[in-house]
């Protein structure tokens, strides 16, 4: 923070030669991503945290509700070879940027990262995802040790408010939907579509300027498939595991003030550089206000399972 | 046969920042007052087939709707989001919340729409049909929070009935002009020439009277649509009950209408047609007009948990609000 505010505000672009950008480069990248996906937006978070150096109006971006169907130890090995192969970035050096190893993921799992047995899942079937990796009894166990004494609901019961049995309700759950009076074929249809509705993790990301490191820093906010934001710990488990104790962190988010989970941006103008570089050598002419899509796609090595959109055409 | 057309129910979705900010109010702003507070909450199109429609509140839900004070901040509603007024009851103890006068609140905000649509209100901003009422008790000290939503729907005499068997799927490449941005709330459609294209004619606000006063005339189904947070392929999602509620009221010679339910112009967005028959609502008016014109009627609406039960639901934020729990984290 405070080395923040004496760094100068990077004034040339150095996006060629470092893989940084400029606040400006970072509005002109971010327009271009918000203009092709309509799912990310500017956002101007809390005003009285604006920095000067970016618009009131753009101070970072934000997607929402993107879903998380799946833990990333479930991932296939070959779709996370895929994507490795796809950028394979420095492997060289201590404390270079990781990719994810092809192979042998299963295997060399630290113990004291993960509990391993609550991550397993009987994923035949993408749908049976929904529930998540832990039984809830468990869940309630975790959060009476963080989270200090859960309230027994039942006593907030409140016998008063019993709703009328509504025939044009779509239940949440079958129990009472089949409970209705006109329980012909039609309600039975109805009932098998609902079930289709996945519960599953959402997160919400964002993307800040980091005057410090001159690139865009990531920030990722969890929630559970009851809408009950996700603990840290429980935020490492959609995180690959070559990152999740390297590069991501927890801080205060600069234009929220709320603690999130962040993707450490140390190496992100060395990674971007090679990328640009990539380019360079098949003949692309690297454009600036395609940064961010460039960008989207290497953060997707480190948290594959969250499908947020970064769909542009073009080549690296 | 009867094929009565059921309405998938929001899914409240508070932003941890929502949560934050309702703290530092508490501490700053309100600190013992009880008093209701107007809330803005958003909804948007459901971002996949698999996700609940949500009613989503954040950090901003606090700021003013629109302000004449422009040094003040006013709410923005994210892109391609809509709004819905909601009032938020907070209170000191655990004991007020459990003992708030939840259908009493409940009751207020159904007449308050039921109020906007007969004093012509809601013609001039359909907003007004999605409300929701938000119950607290924040523990602070712990950053725990106990809270209740209800969204309602007045209820007609009788269920709305479909006319057809099932919705039908549409195609939206051959919607014109439609653009994402500028998409209304409630808006109405004209069919072209070839059976699968549609012409936007205008929101409810501008154009919906002429329209539906037109179709009437000359004996015609009109069609109108919506912006539906809902992905499911036979069900529309709840902003559509009151809207059409609006419509019986409103025109009480209309007998069938058409919706499109408009999911986005995504890839995956799964718009549908839906061919409704609308409830006689000349009873329930005349019961009300009885009742002083109060909206005596049945309306729905509170969420329930998991298992189907109306019950207060539970978040406790110690994990990212904890001084001491973020130092562990942080390395």
């Amino acid at each position: 923070k405070t080395v923040e505010k004496v760094t100068p505000t990077l004034s040339t672009s150095k996006f060629l030669e470092e893989g940084v950008l400029t606040p400006e480069e970072f509005v002109q990248a971010g327009d271009l991503l918000t203009d092709k996906c309509q799912t990310w937006t500017w956002e101007s978070g809390d005003p009285s945290r604006n920095v000067s150096y970016l618009p009131k109006e753009k101070q970072f971006l934000l997607t929402r509700n993107v879903p998380c169907y799946t833990r990333v130890r479930t991932l296939e090995n070959e779709s996370k070879a895929a994507i490795a192969e796809e950028i394979r970035i420095e492997e060289d050096g201590e404390d270079s940027w990781v990719a994810p190893q092809p192979t042998g993921n299963q295997d060399d799992i630290d113990d004291d990262k993960v509990d391993i047995s609550s991550l397993k899942i009987d994923d035949k079937k993408p749908n049976t995802t929904t529930t998540t990796t832990k039984p809830n009894t468990n869940n309630d166990e975790d959060e009476d040790e963080d989270d200090g004494d859960i309230p027994d609901l039942d006593d907030f019961q409140d016998d008063n408010i019993i709703e009328e049995d509504d025939p044009a309700v779509l239940s949440k759950n079958k129990t009472t939907t089949t409970t209705t009076n006109n329980s012909n074929n039609n309600t039975e249809s109805k009932v098998e579509d609902n079930d289709n509705i996945l519960r599953t993790r959402t997160y919400d990301i964002s993307i800040t300027y980091d005057k410090y490191y001159q690139t865009p820093r990531v920030w990722l906010f969890g929630y559970d498939e009851n809408r009950k934001p996700l603990k840290p710990e429980e935020i490492f488990e959609d995180i690959s595991e070559d990152h999740a104790h390297k590069t991501v962190t927890i801080d205060s988010h600069p234009h929220l003030g709320i603690s999130f989970a962040y993707i450490h941006p140390c190496r992100h103008a060395a990674v971007m550089k090679k990328l640009v570089d990539r380019q360079s050598e098949n003949g692309k002419e690297p454009r600036v206000d395609q940064y961010l899509f460039l960008f989207l796609k290497f953060i997707s090595v480190v948290i594959p399972t969250i499908e947020y959109d970064f769909t542009l055409e073009f080549d690296t | 046969m009867s094929n009565t057309l059921q309405f998938k129910e929001f899914s409240s979705f508070v932003n941890i920042s929502f949560w934050h900010e309702l703290s530092n109010k508490k501490l700053d702003e309100l600190k013992l007052s009880e008093e209701p507070i107007p809330l803005n909450a958003h909804y948007t199109f459901s971002p996949s087939q698999q996700l609940d429609p949500f009613l989503c509140l954040e950090f901003n839900a606090f700021l003013k709707n629109n302000t004449i004070n422009t040094t003040e901040n006013t709410y923005v509603l994210p892109p391609r989001s809509y709004l819905s007024h909601g009032t938020l009851f907070n209170y000191n103890t655990v004991d007020d919340f459990k003992q708030s006068p939840k259908l009493k609140l409940f009751d207020e905000a159904s007449k308050r729409i039921w109020n906007d649509i007969k004093n012509g209100n809601v013609d001039k901003d359909t907003s007004l049909l999605n409300r929701f009422i938000l119950l607290t008790y924040a523990d602070i000290k712990n950053h725990q929070f106990y809270y209740m939503f209800g969204i309602p729907a007045l209820l007609p005499s009788q269920p709305i009935q479909q006319f057809t068997e099932q919705p039908e799927s549409i195609n939206i490449e051959s919607i014109k002009s439609f653009s994402n941005q500028s998409l209304p709330q409630y808006f109405c459609l004209r069919q072209g020439d070839d059976q699968s294209s549609f012409e936007l004619i205008g929101s409810i606000e501008e154009k919906g009277n002429q329209y539906l006063n037109d179709c009437l005339k000359d004996g015609s189904i009109p069609l109108v649509g919506f912006c539906d947070p809902c992905p499911l392929p036979s069900n529309p999602g709840w902003p559509l009950r009151n809207f059409l509620i609006y419509l019986s009221v409103k025109y009480p010679s209309l007998k069938k209408v058409k919706v499109i339910c408009f999911r986005g112009n995504g890839v995956n967005s799964n718009n549908i047609l839906l061919s409704l028959e609308l409830p006689s609502m000349s009873e329930l008016i005349e019961k009300q007009q009885q009742d002083g014109d109060q909206w005596s009627g049945k309306s729905v609406g509170w969420e329930k948990d998991t298992n189907g039960k109306i019950a207060p639901r539970f978040v406790s934020l110690a994990s990212t609000m904890d001084p001491l729990k973020l130092a562990e984290q942080s390395v």
